[in-house]
């Protein structure tokens, strides 16, 4: 589903990433773990195609085809979903209809037509149950006054309404306390199928214990720089990073 | 020193003193002596004056050299109707043509305590009253420079009046249809609302052509009454339109009004309210869309002259391509005006490098036990909000149109009466859209 080669990426002038080789099959859940300053945020974005990022060198396919040149609604439609590390808010528009020109939006480049405004609240309060949120939320502007754990869920319901092929976490767990994180991880698992692949990106082996991966990687200084099963997040958590840095520094 | 006495001559390029003195003879309801000589009055506080310029408190950021060396003329009568379809299904009509009010065209109020009088009904029936009306022209900007030179010519004015206690059931919309290249086109409307009374006032400027309107208005609220007022500039993009109102709030009287300014080539508003009784309420909101050269300059002069008042502004504009915007706000706080609050606030999305805004508040606070608050922002539409948007699946374009959206909504949102809200949210829509089709 995901084939990136050999990736180099430049951010002000700066080499973040400096090299990267990851292969993502369908029905896989992939993390990647790191320390600050790694550059997996970079990598987050990269995929998800913000502007100030500099492919110096490498390629990244997805499904087939070219990624970094889609812009970033193409690879929304595409089946690329992004649950960012921080949400924006975006005042003066409502969460009900944010979701649902988000949602017609891609169904209509899907050619799927759009979904009237009664069928559209029933799909959302199911998906908005599952994840305990309620109708007040919604009627709120985007993540405008939200707490920390409503915009991960938040980020979340977006997924579920979106249902995308290919979804990157970027640190969705942060902020959270356990019940939150919970809960956003049944919404993620929810969602996992044999043609569903996913990319989780974490500070903390913690998020591991409730979505749990089929392989681990290390992020250090823009390198991967171990690759693992889900007992690799085990061994980070005992260790800590700093052998893989200093490993890597030898 | 040859401009100097050529101005003392002329008062518009190429039309001189003695042209403007024939004018008012010919003008409805000259033939009454307290009329013509009101008109007299008028004309000579314009002439042997230099116009207003950049020099001038309120022109500081406008420049009016295109008007004072253009081609123009007062038009004399009418041109033909161009009626525009009402803003609200429901609402009595009057149709205004160059100034001249239009029974044909109009649906009048039939609501008892309702008064539609045009000057020139008072004319005949009370001269001395239309005097006094045309006379008592705001002088509080510019030397009421303006607002005498439309005093000098006006033909015609509306006089709409409430009665004590009458709440009018449906709203009522004045239509403002100019037309003509180089006419100068002047607007007169007064309105006069009784102790406890209610209005819902939509006040619409629309045109064809290369003129230029200079209105007077003015707005009396007795004690406890209510007035909606919205005011819709969507003039000709050659046009320029400029005016002065006056507001005077009584006690418990709440003023609540809406300036969008859609078209024109050149607004120019300005409002001037005095809050006279314990307990008013001067609302002014407003939003200003603006793309090409356009340039909207809005301007607001409030007065908390007793104790217990509240003022209350939110103005927000979107300009594109090398538009210009203008806010202007100004409160003061008269001394023993206490508890007094008041609240400005001006924001301003740019979207493109070469659009300006140029935000001037001032404040003028002669009490101390008071509320008082005024900030501007400027800036660009927020890039993360943007690729938050597009990265769940909107294109740019869609993207960028649900944020200005909401940005003016915000404004918008100010509008307590749903429907008028409901009317300006659906212009706003539409300019919006004719703005993204024209610049792409």
């Amino acid at each position: 589903m995901l084939e990136i080669k050999d990736l180099h990426v430049r951010v002000e002038g700066r080499d973040i990433l400096k090299g990267i080789d990851l292969t993502i099959d369908p029905g896989q859940v992939h993390a990647i773990m790191g320390p600050n300053g790694a550059g997996k945020s970079t990598l987050s974005n990269i995929l998800s195609g913000r502007e100030g990022y500099e492919v110096v060198k490498g390629s990244v396919l997805y499904k087939g085809q070219d990624l970094l040149a889609l812009e970033p609604d193409e690879r929304a439609a595409a089946g690329i979903f992004l649950a960012f590390q921080y949400p924006v808010e975006i005042p003066g528009v409502g969460a009900m209809t944010f979701l649902k020109t988000a949602l017609n939006a891609i169904r209509t480049r899907r050619g799927e037509g759009e979904l009237d405004a009664m069928q559209f609240l029933k799909f959302v309060r199911e998906k908005a149950r599952a994840l305990n949120i309620d109708d007040e939320m919604l009627k709120r502007a985007v993540n405008v006054g939200f707490s920390g754990g409503e915009k991960k869920r938040f980020e979340i319901l977006q997924m579920a309404v979106l249902e995308p092929d290919f979804t990157i976490l970027d640190e969705i767990d942060s902020g959270l306390d356990i019940d939150a994180l919970r809960i956003v991880a049944e919404g993620v698992n929810a969602l996992r199928t044999p043609q569903r692949a996913m990319l989780v990106i974490t500070h903390y082996q913690r998020l591991l214990d409730y979505i749990t991966p089929d392989f681990v990687h290390v992020l250090a200084d823009g390198r991967i720089v171990r690759s693992g099963g889900k007992e690799l997040a085990l061994e980070l958590e005992e260790k800590g990073y700093g052998e893989f840095i200093k490993g890597r520094a030898a | 020193m040859g401009a100097q006495q050529s101005r003392q001559q002329q008062l518009l390029a190429g039309w001189s003193l003695a042209d403007a003195a024939a004018l008012q003879q010919k003008l409805p309801g000259s033939e009454h002596d307290a009329l013509l000589q009101v008109r007299k009055r008028a004309l000579a506080a314009v002439t042997g004056r230099p116009w207003p310029d950049r020099k001038s408190e309120y022109w500081r950021y406008t420049s009016l050299q295109a008007l004072s060396s253009g081609r123009y003329r007062p038009v004399e009568a009418g041109e033909g109707p161009m009626v525009q379809e009402a803003l609200l299904a429901d609402s009595w009509r009057l149709v205004v043509v160059n100034g001249r009010l239009r029974r044909d065209l109009s649906t009048l109020p039939r609501e008892k305590g309702i008064d539609i009088l045009s000057l020139s009904d008072l004319a005949g029936a009370a001269p001395e009253d239309a005097a006094a009306l045309l006379g008592d022209w705001p002088e509080q900007f510019d030397d009421g420079f303006f607002a005498a030179f439309n005093a000098a010519f006006a033909a015609d004015g509306l006089l709409v009046t409430l009665a004590d206690g009458c709440r009018a059931e449906r709203p009522l919309e004045v239509v403002f249809l100019s037309s003509g290249d180089g006419a100068v086109i002047f607007p007169r409307l007064h309105v006069r609302l009784g102790r406890g009374s209610a209005l819902r006032l939509i006040e619409r400027h629309e045109g064809a052509g290369r003129y230029w309107s200079d209105g007077v208005a003015s707005f009396d609220l007795d004690g406890n009454a209510r007035l909606e007022h919205v005011r819709v500039l969507c003039d000709d993009e050659d046009a320029v339109n400029i005016a002065t109102a006056a507001l005077h709030i009584g006690a418990d009287a709440c003023y609540d009004g809406f300036l969008l300014s859609l078209g024109g080539m050149m607004t120019h508003q300005q409002y001037k309210a005095d809050l006279l009784g314990e307990g008013g309420e001067c609302r002014l909101n407003g939003a200003y869309l603006g793309h090409g050269r356009q340039h909207h300059d809005c301007i607001s002069d409030i007065t908390h002259d007793v104790p217990a008042t509240r003022s209350h502004q939110v103005f927000k504009g979107v300009l594109d391509d090398r538009a210009h915007g203008v806010f202007q706000g100004r409160i003061v706080v008269r001394p023993g005006a206490q508890q007094t609050d008041g609240h400005q606030l001006n924001k301003t999305l740019l979207l493109s490098d070469r659009a300006e805004i140029d935000t001037k508040p001032e404040l003028e606070i002669y009490a101390d036990d008071v509320k008082c608050s005024h900030g501007a922002t400027a800036g660009e539409l927020d890039k993360d909000a943007l690729f938050y948007l597009r990265s769940r699946g909107l294109a740019d374009g869609q993207a960028r149109a649900l944020l200005i959206n909401a940005f003016i909504a915000d404004a918008l949102n100010e509008i307590g009466d749903e429907d008028l809200r409901d009317a300006l949210n659906a212009l706003v829509a539409r300019a919006l859209n004719r703005q993204r089709a024209g610049g792409e």
